[in-house]
């Protein structure tokens, strides 16, 4: 991750008044930041609000990073914060709109859980698609582990240091999402592997 | 070593995460094993979809909607600094307020009571059951059996 002025420089030159190198910041940032929120997030219309709150946040927390860590884990880890509050935030909207309605469509939405690849398959989906609705059937905790392994392509270690947790915890929380993943599409990809 | 050792491993193999002899074992199962190779594959396939699905496209003006929006929260919080001394003055003010009241409105309070009022109007004349009642100065028991015997 060598950059012509490294992540470091820039944040001297923001902490020291310069407004632009923010700015570059953002921009050195920002393609990352927004694919790991639409893939944690699954859905396009969300991506550009949660993005700009995401840099709003370095804006305001960047006094406090120290060096001992690498700049894009700082961000990262912002960036999959936010992403399990909005997760989280919006289960809670949902269960509550629909134990307003009735209790059987809870049930109702968990068998669905297991029975919506097969359906997707029938519907001619596109096999890109299907997989990423596949992702936001995962917890939030699974889902934000995989995109940063398979979209960012961290190393265990990187994960780790990125989410606080050790190398072993990120080693399992990596194998269980692949594991429910390849249980979610197990009937998908009966004819199509 | 079995085949669910091997299944076990899969994950960290993909991830490039295993030793050079565990990587060398590994590659030898699969080789021969069906449900591993199978695994594998499903797991490489949901790997470069993942990947490949990070094609979001930020609007050309990200950067500057960025900037923009802190200036807005920076303005917003300079402008909200004045309403809040003034609600702060305003409470501080209501609450001196509100005690004076509380305290003239304690001094103004009658002391005597309906009661004692009433009795002392129709009995003015038994001074002693007038010192029972009213607190002046102390009374003693000879008083007391006085202010009986008499009535
Ligand atoms: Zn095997």
């Amino acid at each position: 991750m060598k950059q012509i002025v490294d992540d470091y420089q820039l944040v001297e030159a923001f902490r020291g008044g310069d407004e632009k190198a923010f700015e570059e910041l953002v921009r050195r940032y920002q393609r990352q930041v927004a694919n790991i929120i639409y893939l944690t997030l699954g859905n396009r219309d969300e991506v550009e609000d949660v993005s700009q709150e995401v840099f709003i946040r370095v804006y305001k927390s960047l006094a406090k990073f120290e060096r001992d860590a690498s700049l894009y884990s700082w961000i990262y880890r912002i960036v999959v914060n936010l992403c399990i509050d909005e997760i989280r935030r919006k289960k809670i909207k949902r269960t509550l709109s629909l134990e307003f309605f009735s209790e059987g469509k809870l049930e109702e939405e968990k068998k669905n859980k297991s029975q919506i690849s097969a359906a997707d398959g029938m519907l001619g989906k596109e096999k890109s698609q299907v997989i990423l609705d596949a992702l936001q059937k995962l917890s939030p905790v699974h889902r934000t582990v995989i995109v940063l392994r398979e979209y960012e392509d961290l190393t265990y270690e990187q994960i780790a240091k990125t989410l606080h947790i050790s190398t072993q915890a990120v080693k399992s929380r990596i194998f269980r999402a692949r594991e429910e993943l390849r249980e979610l599409l197990k009937d998908y990809f009966k004819e199509r592997l | 070593m079995s085949h669910k050792y091997f299944q076990q491993l899969l994950s960290s193999y993909l991830d490039n995460e295993l030793s050079a002899d565990e990587k060398l074992q590994i590659e030898r199962h699969v080789e021969g094993c069906d449900e591993c190779k199978q695994r594998l594959q499903i797991f490489h396939t949901v790997k470069s979809h993942i990947h490949a699905g990070g094609n979001f496209e930020l609007s050309g003006n990200f950067t500057q909607s960025v900037v923009r929006r802190i200036r807005q929260e920076q303005e917003g919080a300079v402008l909200w600094l004045g309403p809040e001394v003034f609600a702060r003055r305003l409470i501080l003010g209501l609450f001196i307020v509100v005690s004076c009241l509380v305290g003239l409105g304690s001094l103004f309070q009658p002391e005597q009571t309906v009661t004692m009022d009433r009795y002392l109007r129709a009995e003015h004349q038994d001074s002693v059951s007038i010192q029972v009642l009213t607190p002046q100065s102390e009374i003693s028991k000879d008083d007391i059996l006085y202010a009986a015997m008499s009535k």
